[in-house]
């Protein structure tokens, strides 16, 4: 479904080449969710952006749906965005949109026609439990009911692909819980394989399948979640277990 | 006497708002242009950025006085005369536009760079980007802007008066400085006072209606 190859990024900032991706390759089946995880500044944002091509990787291949993004047009990569799906740590909902135009925004762009825009806006926002707040602007909602909001629009345009970047860093424990079972639920009833980056262990336990750690920009260590985090084999990942279990008990 | 006043108040209300819609048309999309073709926006272009922000600040930098003059031949070749209220959009369009193109491109600026990524995730060309997401999110400051331009205008078109602009600048520079009437020159000081005071609540009252954010 979704392929990195070598996948390399550099910045270059004042003069001097910062790598923040180095010859990254990793690969995501259909109908899995993957996470990626690593502490801040190892690289995860980078990479969840370089798989819509948000960032061009400097060198390497990424292939979603079987679609070399970085050989199309600016058009096509376009079209191909509307079937990846992405939500954001910070909501990113328009504020000059009230929750239901909100949802429409990704349909207007694909011309949808209105009868059909009302239909599927309507069904998303009562699925994620969101019926009521249809007429509100995206000011009055708690960070759970904005992640809800942005969920149902990233759906509207039914992509095959959900990217989440730190969806729930910014919410409290409780509200984490419900965005996570409704992203299962997602990818069970819909279908949609899931990627997503979280610098939080509990985050990849709770809903993931199989894990990715990253650290300075390279993959440390790759599989199933049981596995990697029964007998981690590299300090990286140990540490994040370690850290994790820290502040579990604090 | 106060019929011609009120013709003067008129003159002035018309020249303030034409040259307004005729800057913002121009305006407009030099803030766009300014704005997309930033270092890391949607349409990065670093020569085009360049062009467009030396042309604005050489504009910017001509007197209006001056450039009302600078431009009487453009002006003739445009509405065919040099003196009166048409004549006078045309210097007061182009000195306000570049100055529109700068106020459009910070609201722009302003716009959280969240939701330009959010849109070009889900899809959106760089010109849906400029109007479904940009524009609307930028209003409420946009608006602001506007009413900005057109105080800065009503001064403007009362400088243009002493050229021959018509408008309460007119009646103000002959009454005034010319014929040194103190009422005239004073009914017209609190006409052009009340003009600007309407325009600033006007606009912050738009602007308050159309802000979601808060």
């Amino acid at each position: 479904m979704i392929e990195l190859k070598n996948v390399s990024k550099t910045y270059h900032k004042k003069g001097t080449a910062v790598a923040a991706l180095s010859e990254l390759s990793l690969s995501v089946s259909k109908g899995e969710i993957y996470g990626i995880i690593g502490s801040s500044g190892a690289g995860k944002s980078t990479l969840i952006r370089c798989i819509n091509l948000l960032e061009r990787p400097t060198t390497g291949q990424v292939i979603v749906n079987g679609q070399d993004l970085g050989q199309l047009s600016p058009r096509q990569l376009v079209l191909a965005r509307r079937n990846i799906g992405m939500i954001f740590q910070h909501f990113n909902l328009l504020s000059s949109r009230t929750v239901y135009e909100n949802v429409a925004f990704p349909l207007e762009l694909s011309n949808t026609p209105k009868i059909e825009i009302d239909q599927r806006v309507r069904q998303l926002l009562n699925w994620v439990g969101l019926g009521e707040k249809i007429n509100d602007y995206p000011v009055s909602l708690s960070g759970g009911q904005k992640q809800r909001v942005a969920i149902a629009r990233t759906l509207a345009s039914n992509p095959a692909v959900l990217l989440c970047d730190e969806a729930t860093s910014a919410l409290d424990p409780e509200t984490t819980l419900s965005i996570l079972s409704l992203l299962k639920d997602i990818n069970k009833q819909l279908g949609i394989t899931i990627v997503l980056i979280t610098h939080e262990m509990n985050v990849v336990r709770y809903i993931c399948d199989r894990v990715a750690v990253i650290a300075h920009g390279r993959l440390i260590e790759e599989g199933l979640v049981k596995d990697v985090f029964s007998s981690p084999s590299s300090a990286v990942t140990k540490n994040l277990i370690t850290s994790s279990l820290y502040y579990e008990n604090v | 006497m106060v019929r011609m006043l009120a013709s003067g108040l008129w003159e002035t209300i018309f020249m303030t708002l034409a040259a307004g819609f005729f800057s913002f048309l121009l305006g407009l999309p030099l803030g766009v242009a300014l704005f997309m073709t930033r270092p890391g926006e949607v349409l990065e272009n670093r020569w085009v950025n360049r062009l467009v922000g030396v042309v604005v600040n050489i504009f910017r930098s001509i007197p209006f006085i001056i450039l009302i003059v600078w431009m009487i031949p453009f002006t003739r070749m445009v509405v065919g005369t040099s003196i009166g209220v048409g004549a006078a959009l045309v210097p007061l369009s182009i000195g306000a536009a570049p100055f529109v193109g700068r106020i459009v491109e910070n609201s722009l600026l302003d716009v959280p760079h969240g939701l330009i990524e959010a849109a070009r995730a889900m899809g959106a060309t760089p010109l849906q980007i400029v109007r479904k997401v940009l524009l609307p999110e930028a209003l409420p400051s946009l608006i602001n802007g506007a009413s900005i331009t057109l105080i800065a205008l009503v001064g403007y078109s009362a400088m243009g008066g002493a050229v021959g602009a018509g408008g309460l600048g007119q009646i103000g520079y002959q009454y005034g400085y010319v014929g040194y009437d103190m009422v005239v020159m004073n009914t017209v000081l609190v006409l052009l006072i009340g003009l600007v005071f309407l325009i600033q609540w006007l606009g912050q009252l738009i602007s308050r209606k159309v802000d979601h954010r808060k």
